[in-house]
């Protein structure tokens, strides 16, 4: 088992590397650097810079050492000061805007996951138990609609409702008059009750899914010797569907667990700035419409990292979870 | 099989006086498929006794799996046992502790089944708790495939723990100990460690055993063998089969052997029963069926088997034609169109009647029947 | 053949399925019986395995499924809408009447109380907010517009060369409005540009498929068949795109795009983003497949025989998956839909004038365009209603592919 965890975690570093290798390049594609930028904004301001001067900002920034030596510098001052390199459009450094967002999105993102279970495994189990019940035929439908809605046209939708039926915008994370309040009991419920339906939106697609895969998980294993076995020792049906067959189901969900969260986080993105919610969403948003690249670098770093991490923790519940993965890698 | 007369005295004097474990009258299992019907089994009566072993033997896809699976209720989606009765003796009322009380603290009512003679119940029909006293408890299986018939994801030792405390009033650590000795029993090494075991990290040959010691685990008075040496080598299956037939003599239990092999068949069965197309065709003593066979079917797969002592140069004979698509079954007896004696108007119109000598070899042949000799 | 009396509710014309480019691939037909009729009707149309086509055996089996059935023949109309988009529309693109910004759905009438029986639709009075300028519509019974099929209207293009005027249905008067599913902000036909919509929408779904396609197969290929450090490699390829969340990569990438660039070249920017993250769940099912047949005992007697590889992946390998590959292309087309159409959504793919059903949604971004206007988010109702066909036809022929289980 620690032998599997050290291995997991080297994969993970090597695909962290990786990821801001990849973000780093998405910074450089655009034409034209932070200097170009400044010299750019100077010259809607009237000012002109000299060449010397932008030669020696080059140099100053490092614009002008080769791709792998800037990509150094990049990713040592994130890494050692946590220093993500500076927005142009806010002026200011990109690790003073984005953390807050990184923190709700993380929460929505992650009760949305938990939202999700709660809903798609009774719902999935159920179905595959009563296969072609009208349960089953209800629960396959709603897996197929919920799948086929794009998820910002639902927000579109429950939008209108909001404002056609009950007059009220369902944006925002927040009522007014906690947005800018410290943190209390009243604008944590206020923050709840703005919640459920942000993560519904989101959680829809992901549960359509997660049903499916779930009935057809449990439908392979349903019939399998091994529950005829346990069937006739005596155990009683629920005891032994949820003992061995549902057990067996569940290890191809935690290997899936890392795509859902990829997933629920390109949800959250696009809900959050249809809603209008202050999460990672809008600000990336706004910034890819600016080329602001170092802030949209950083938050695809960040989003990514954050998402990496979690399909680990899901490959390590796995190797808990099945004995056979443990195993394998057993002293190797 | 309306026709067939209870056969009380059949099968080995040995245990003829011995209490019936396991009595099946007129049972059919039918597959509703998408693109038509099976009845896997048509009309199957058979008896065990105490201490007897009988094997069933026959070719792939005669229905004897999906017979011995119908006596415990464990014919998966889309069979279904439409017809007939499965007898057991009548189980012990759950314990305590099996018998949960109804939601609310409400007293449930007492399990129902239908009663039959000699106080036995028949599982068909009966509530699931009666069905679930019996599994495991008096009746047990092993399966074909000792690969994948265990949980991947559980200890052997848990796995055959959680069958005893189903149906003993042990405690976890007593269980283990009895876990340990069956272990020791059915010939597996160093049982201690083996017992915190993964399926996966055993043989087959060990899984099998561990199978059998599992379906031993509560003294059960019927032992269902489906297949059980079918998946593994010829000489793990010798010792399989040895094993079977020193724990049946030790332990005084009868074992329902299914097979389609007549070597294997021979070697540990007292009486055997020969299914064609989800019926019984012929059954009797052992020695006896195999020396003098009487039906057709019996007859031309006793001489598809290679025998010691026979003249070289002898050719083996295949039994003829192909086994009809369970699809399109023939009318009357289901084995006409590859018999050698067929008889037109006669095995064509209806299901020949089951002929039984003094001996209790019985067998379903017109050939036999009184008026036609 | 005795098709019809073994088969008695079978349809004689033949379905179609849109293969990975968008030509059309025939589906085996009933006809293809090989078992002679038995004497007995009953089950003589049954299958008896071994002696059909594994073809003809998916087809029986897909045509279980009701609802896959019903939605191949959806699907096959939306692509057929796709096709003569100009012919269909009652207008074009282009054409726009700032008279009827916002104007709502008319609805289409066969009997009216003063002209009797004939196709018609009613006209708009519209009155103006004397402090807002708002302008408010309201449909008039008793404005009579007479509307025919193959009527004269705006001119366009067929195909992009033919000249033509000829429109399927529109008002006998061009000049008079016509707005079935309403109008935009610039007086536009809504179901015009959702019928051209569905051009981008959906032709950029087969594109960025079979573009993934050949991407996960050649890769998914190699790293089955192959194994050993290959397979490891691109594994970890894999498992390295699968973890990057898509959406914000696709903003970061499109935001990489040059705003100056056209339509045409932001479309296949759009394509290739889309499909270089698409390949990888095909790379998947391909690898599984290639890994499970390498072991199966007919490769191994092929091998044995001596059978070069590209005869063993090309005439036995392939073969066998062939249908399992349709299925999840079929599957994947969706994804690629919803893909393109939340980028144009956000203005990060295609940009007006180019239309997409993403890109007329962009209209509806606005609570206050949509509170005025719903019918904005009909868009919507065509993405949902071509996505949910395409998924129940997947989910049938992914049922219907392994039909020997």
């Amino acid at each position: 088992m620690a032998m599997y965890v050290v291995r997991r975690v080297g994969l993970m570093l090597v695909t962290l590397l990786a990821i801001s290798i990849v973000t780093f390049w998405i910074i450089q594609l655009p034409p034209g650097d932070y200097v170009s930028t400044l010299v750019a904004a100077a010259e809607t301001r009237g000012e002109t810079i000299s060449v010397e001067r932008v030669a020696a900002l080059r140099e100053r920034y490092g614009l002008n050492d080769p791709f792998l030596v800037q990509y150094w510098h990049w990713i040592t001052n994130i890494v050692f000061h946590g220093d993500f390199g500076q927005s142009f459009a806010w002026n200011r450094p990109v690790s003073t805007l984005i953390w807050d967002r990184v923190g709700l999105s993380f929460f929505l993102s992650v009760s949305t996951l938990l939202f999700v279970w709660a809903v798609a495994f009774p719902i999935g189990i159920y179905s595959a138990v009563k296969q072609y019940s009208p349960g089953d035929y209800v629960a396959t439908f709603f897996g197929f609609v919920g799948m086929a809605v794009p998820e910002f046209m639902l927000a579109l939708v429950f939008l209108y409702i909001g404002v056609r039926f009950f007059n009220q915008s369902a944006g925002g994370l927040f009522s007014p008059e906690y947005v800018d309040a410290v943190w209390n009991l009243g604008k944590v419920l206020d923050l709840a009750s703005h919640l459920w339906l942000p993560i519904l939106i989101i959680g829809i697609s992901g549960t359509a899914g997660l049903i499916r895969t779930t009935r057809a998980n449990l439908l392979d294993e349903l019939y399998k010797p091994y529950v005829a076995t346990a069937r006739a020792k005596g155990l009683p049906e629920w005891k032994l569907l949820l003992k061995y067959p549902v057990r067996m189901s569940l290890s191809p969900f935690f290997s899936t667990v890392g795509w859902l969260l990829p997933g629920l986080i390109s949800g959250e993105t696009i809900i959050s700035i249809v809603l209008s919610l202050p999460t990672t969403g809008p600000l990336l948003f706004g910034a890819t419409e600016t080329q602001d690249m170092y802030l949209v670098g950083s938050f695809v770093l960040i989003l990514s990292a954050l998402t990496v991490v979690g399909t680990l923790l899901s490959d390590i519940a796995l190797a808990w979870w099945d004995p056979r993965i443990r195993h394998q890698y057993q002293g190797g | 099989m309306l026709q067939t007369p209870t056969s009380e005295q059949t099968a080995r004097r040995r245990v003829d006086d011995q209490p019936v474990v396991l009595r099946i009258s007129g049972l059919r299992t039918r597959f509703a498929l998408d693109d038509g019907v099976v009845d896997a089994v048509e009309g199957v009566d058979l008896e065990v006794r105490r201490g007897e072993t009988l094997a069933v033997v026959g070719e792939s896809g005669c229905g004897k799996s999906v017979m011995a699976r119908s006596v415990l209720q464990l014919v998966d989606r889309p069979g279904r046992i439409v017809g007939g009765q499965v007898w057991v003796p009548r189980p012990p009322e759950p314990t305590a502790a099996g018998r949960r009380r109804g939601w609310f603290g409400r007293t449930r009512r007492p399990p129902r089944a239908e009663e039959g003679p000699d106080g036995m119940v028949g599982l068909v029909g009966a509530d699931p708790e009666v069905v679930r006293a019996v599994r495991g408890k008096r009746i047990s299986m092993v399966f074909q495939e000792p690969m994948t018939s265990l949980s991947a994801v559980h200890t052997v030792g848990h796995q055959i723990t959680e069958a005893i405390q189903l149906h003993e009033p042990m405690t976890k650590q007593e269980a283990r100990e009895r876990v340990v000795d069956l272990l020791r029993k059915v010939g597996i090494a160093a049982p201690e460690k083996r017992v915190d075991a993964y399926p996966f990290q055993l043989s087959g040959g060990m899984r099998q055993r561990v199978m059998i010691a599992m379906a031993l685990s509560c003294d059960p008075e019927l032992l269902i063998a489906d297949e059980p040496t079918t998946a593994l080598d010829v000489t793990t299956q010798a010792q399989i089969l040895e094993l079977l037939g020193r724990l049946r003599d030790e332990l005084g239990m009868a074992i329902m052997l299914i097979t389609h092999d007549l070597g294997v068949a021979a070697q540990l069965a007292d009486s055997v029963a020969v299914m064609y197309l989800g019926r019984v065709v012929e059954r009797g003593d052992l020695a006896e069926v195999f020396r003098d066979p009487r039906h057709p079917y019996t007859q031309a797969l006793l001489r598809s088997v290679p025998k010691l002592g026979r003249r070289t140069g002898e050719r083996l004979a295949p039994v003829r034609g192909m086994v009809p698509h369970p699809y399109a079954r023939p009318s009357g007896c289901s084995f006409r169109d590859r018999c050698d004696h067929f008889i037109e108007g006669v095995c064509d119109t209806a299901l020949p009647p089951v002929v039984r000598d003094e001996h209790g070899h019985e067998v379903r042949c017109v050939l036999y029947q009184e008026d036609r000799r | 053949m005795a098709e019809k009396t073994i088969h008695p509710g079978t349809r004689v014309d033949q379905p179609t399925v849109l293969g990975p480019a968008g030509e059309e691939v025939p589906l085996p037909t009933p006809d293809a019986e090989t078992s002679a009729p038995g004497p007995e009707p009953a089950t003589a149309g049954l299958a008896v395995g071994g002696t059909t086509s594994p073809w003809r055996l998916i087809w029986r089996k897909f045509r279980k499924h009701k609802l896959a059935v019903v939605s191949l023949w959806v699907v096959i109309g939306i692509y057929l809408i796709v096709a003569f988009a100009e012919f269909l529309a009652p207008s074009t693109t282009r054409a726009q009447d700032a008279e009827y910004a916002y104007a709502p759905p008319q609805q289409l009438q066969v009997w009216s109380d003063t002209e009797g029986l004939g196709l018609h639709v009613s006209g708009y009075t519209v009155t103006q907010d004397p402090l807002t300028f708002a302008r408010h519509f309201e449909v008039d019974e008793s404005q009579y517009i007479p509307v025919g099929f193959f009527v004269r209207g705006e001119p366009y293009e067929m195909w992009g060369f033919i000249p033509m005027d000829r429109h399927l249905i529109g008002p006998e008067d061009p000049s008079q409005p016509f707005y079935l599913w309403g109008a935009d902000r610039a007086g536009r036909d809504m179901l015009t540009r959702i019928i051209y919509g569905s051009r981008v929408s959906l032709s950029i779904g087969l594109v960025g498929v079979a573009a993934s396609f050949l991407l996960g197969l050649t890769l998914g290929g190699l790293s089955g068949y192959v194994g050993g450090k290959l397979d490891a490699l691109i594994q970890r390829v894999i498992e390295f795109l699968m973890a990057i969340p898509t959406l914000p990569l696709w903003l970061a990438l499109s935001a990489a795009v040059p705003p100056t660039w056209g339509p045409l070249t932001r479309y296949f920017a759009i394509t290739v983003i889309l499909s270089v993250l698409g390949w990888t769940g095909m790379a998947r099912v391909v690898r599984g497949r290639f890994l499970s047949l390498r072991e199966e005992d007919f490769i191994t007697a092929a091998r044995l025989d001596a059978v070069s590889r590209p005869r063993i992946i090309f005439r036995h390998m392939v073969p066998s998956f062939s249908s399992h590959m349709i299925a999840s292309l079929t599957m994947a087309v969706p994804g690629m839909i919803l893909g393109e159409t939340a980028l144009s959504f956000l203005g990060l793919g295609l940009q007006s004038p180019a239309v997409s059903w993403g890109v007329l949604l962009q209209d509806a971004q606005n609570i206050r365009a949509i509170e005025t206007a719903p019918w904005l988010m009909l868009p919507g109702a065509a993405i949902f209603v071509t996505v949910l066909a395409m998924n129940f036809v997947g989910d049938g022929l992914r049922d219907a592919a392994d039909p020997y289980k």
